[in-house]
């Protein structure tokens, strides 16, 4: 392959020493989403467990399955999403705590786990205006009834939510929801469920926001918010570095192996700074499977460019901005296909 | 009442099949069929007699147009993927109310939501929200707020939609699915390069 994506775990646990200290003496839960943010889950969990992470967050139960063979017994592991009875028999098999936002997903998971004679461990969102997944405020103690009589199938032992990030003043409000559901619950449930609502920027800029877990993805990969603090504020560097070999020299551009098919977005062409061994250069044109840059003396053959992260001139969330987007998608269109290299 | 699944990229082998019938030359065939599936479209193209221009190999011969042999917006051929997510709840939406990040969707009467599976890590591009529509039970359904990460909303009104229910973002225009232009046009980001994501992260199906 003449491009990869290189991945620095050494950033990565700095990244999660600083989450850490912020967020304490709340709990980290790192996200690993869609493969660990497309960093490779198997890598990122085992280097997370060895820095101390207890929580982990996925969005289906296949990726817990994953985190629990390769993180162990010991990690705790929240599966936000159920589709089917098969995902509540294995999250029942494997210790996963799963996350219901609905009233026909809760009695699934009650009857499924009383058919096993078994105890889920269930997280319940409430609606805090997102209106995604989550029961809405007005169902919420019908919802808290029926974990009452289903007390002998599952244990709530969290209560949880996302918010806007619209304003301070409506996430303001949704806190407002969100304690009023928790405190409810707490005084349904023995012993009170944890709490957790924040993300990755509110919980850096937000103290009230971290409750018991702070459910942090991003940080921990090193991406920033777009429009944001910078990375240096905030105290965190990029993971991930796009990078790719040069295939071809001619006498003004160089030619390197890594285009559009490969997920370095298209409409980066001109506009783009890229790292290469004669210094930053722009980025010309983007093709299928090779793009162009601006040459420099001596390119030959071989000659690695940082295209874009942490090693490269522009992080992920720089060249988000450029486009309009966030950081995370402009790292989940990395291809999966290009090899992941760890240092 | 079928469960709901993760979204899923369909590969119709039949459409890809009649796309190049009668066709000669050299199918290009990089970056896994440019996300369709090398295993499974290989085959197919070679059994058509043609030459496969795979990541270590080109072939001599005129290289068919992608647009004709994938079926993109533009190419006069049928769409060989068709992306699926599903219904995974339903609930009311409230006059005033905001959906998704920023709140970038309100809604200017009561109605329905769905959430559904799919979202920009399965290369349901961010931009389409708010932009784009999808086909659900029948219906157009547009979506609403900010794309997140694995799912979306959409605004299903009075219509009839269940947890389950399929919900197709684009397919083939010609059986009243949403066009692949469109995210084109929203996005500025070329065909080929939204459906190689799609293909390496939803989880792929080929078809006969």
């Amino acid at each position: 392959m003449t491009a990869w994506l290189d991945v620095d775990l050494g950033a990565f646990a700095a990244n999660l020493a600083r989450v850490r200290e912020t967020v304490a003496p709340a709990r980290h839960m790192l996200v690993v989403k869609d493969d660990a943010y497309g960093h490779g889950l198997e890598p990122i969990v085992t280097r997370a467990v060895a820095e101390g992470v207890e929580w982990f967050g996925t969005f289906d139960v296949p990726t817990a399955l994953a985190v629990r063979r390769a993180g162990g017994a010991g990690c705790r592991i929240l599966a936000w999403t159920v589709y089917d009875d098969a995902d509540i028999d294995r999250a029942l098999d494997a210790s996963v705590d799963l996350g219901v936002g609905d009233a026909f997903v809760l009695d699934a998971v009650i009857r499924r786990a009383r058919e096993r004679g078994l105890h889920a461990r269930v997280h319940l969102k409430i609606d805090t205006g997102l209106h995604r997944n989550g029961i809405r405020p007005e169902d919420w103690s019908a919802a808290i009834a029926r974990v009452q009589l289903g007390v002998d199938a599952i244990a709530l032992v969290g209560v949880w939510s996302h918010i806007a990030e619209a304003s301070d003043s409506e996430d303001d409000a949704a806190r407002a929801v969100f304690i009023a559901a928790a405190d409810e619950a707490a005084a349904s449930v023995t012993p009170p469920p944890l709490r957790h609502l924040a993300a990755s920027a509110a919980s850096f800029a937000r103290p009230e926001f971290r409750f018991d877990l702070a459910r942090i993805g991003a940080f921990a990969y090193g991406i920033r918010p777009d429009g944001g603090p910078a990375d240096e504020l905030l105290g965190i560097r990029p993971v991930a570095t796009l990078c790719a070999e040069t295939v071809a020299v001619d006498d003004s551009r160089v030619t390197v192996g890594a285009g559009a098919l490969d997920g370095l977005d298209s409409r980066l062409a001109g506009v783009l700074r890229v790292g290469t061994p004669g210094g930053e250069r722009t980025l010309l044109s983007v093709d299928a499977t090779t793009a162009t840059v601006g040459g420099w003396p001596g390119a030959r053959p071989g000659d690695v460019v940082t295209l874009l992260g942490g090693r490269a001139p522009l992080t992920a969330t720089d060249a988000a901005e450029l486009l309009g987007t966030i950081g995370e998608q402009v790292v989940l269109r990395i291809s999966p296909r290009l090899p992941r290299r760890y240092r | 009442m079928p469960s709901p699944r993760p979204a899923r990229a369909l590969i119709s082998l039949a459409a890809l099949a009649q796309n190049v019938r009668g066709l000669s030359g050299v199918a290009d065939v990089r970056r896994d069929a440019c996300g369709h599936g090398l295993q499974a479209c290989g085959p197919v193209l070679a059994a058509e007699g043609l030459a496969l221009w795979t990541d270590d190999e080109r072939p001599a011969g005129t290289v068919i147009e992608p647009a004709r042999l994938w079926g993109l917006p533009g190419g006069g051929a049928t769409p060989v993927m068709t992306l699926v997510g599903s219904v995974l709840s339903t609930k009311v939406l409230r006059v005033g109310e905001g959906v998704s990040y920023g709140y970038t969707f309100r809604a200017e009467r009561d109605t329905r939501v769905a959430l559904v599976s799919g979202g920009y890590a399965q290369g349901v591009v961010r931009e389409i929200g708010n932009r784009a529509h999808v086909r659900v039970a029948g219906h157009d359904a547009p979506i609403v707020g900010r794309v997140a990460m694995d799912a979306c909303v959409v605004e299903i009104g009075e219509a009839e939609v269940a947890r389950g229910d399929d919900v197709v973002f684009f397919g083939n225009p010609g059986t009243g699915d949403p066009d692949l232009a469109v995210w084109s046009d929203v996005t500025r980001l070329g065909a080929p390069e939204i459906l190689s994501l799609v293909g390496a992260r939803a989880a792929r199906e080929a078809h006969r």
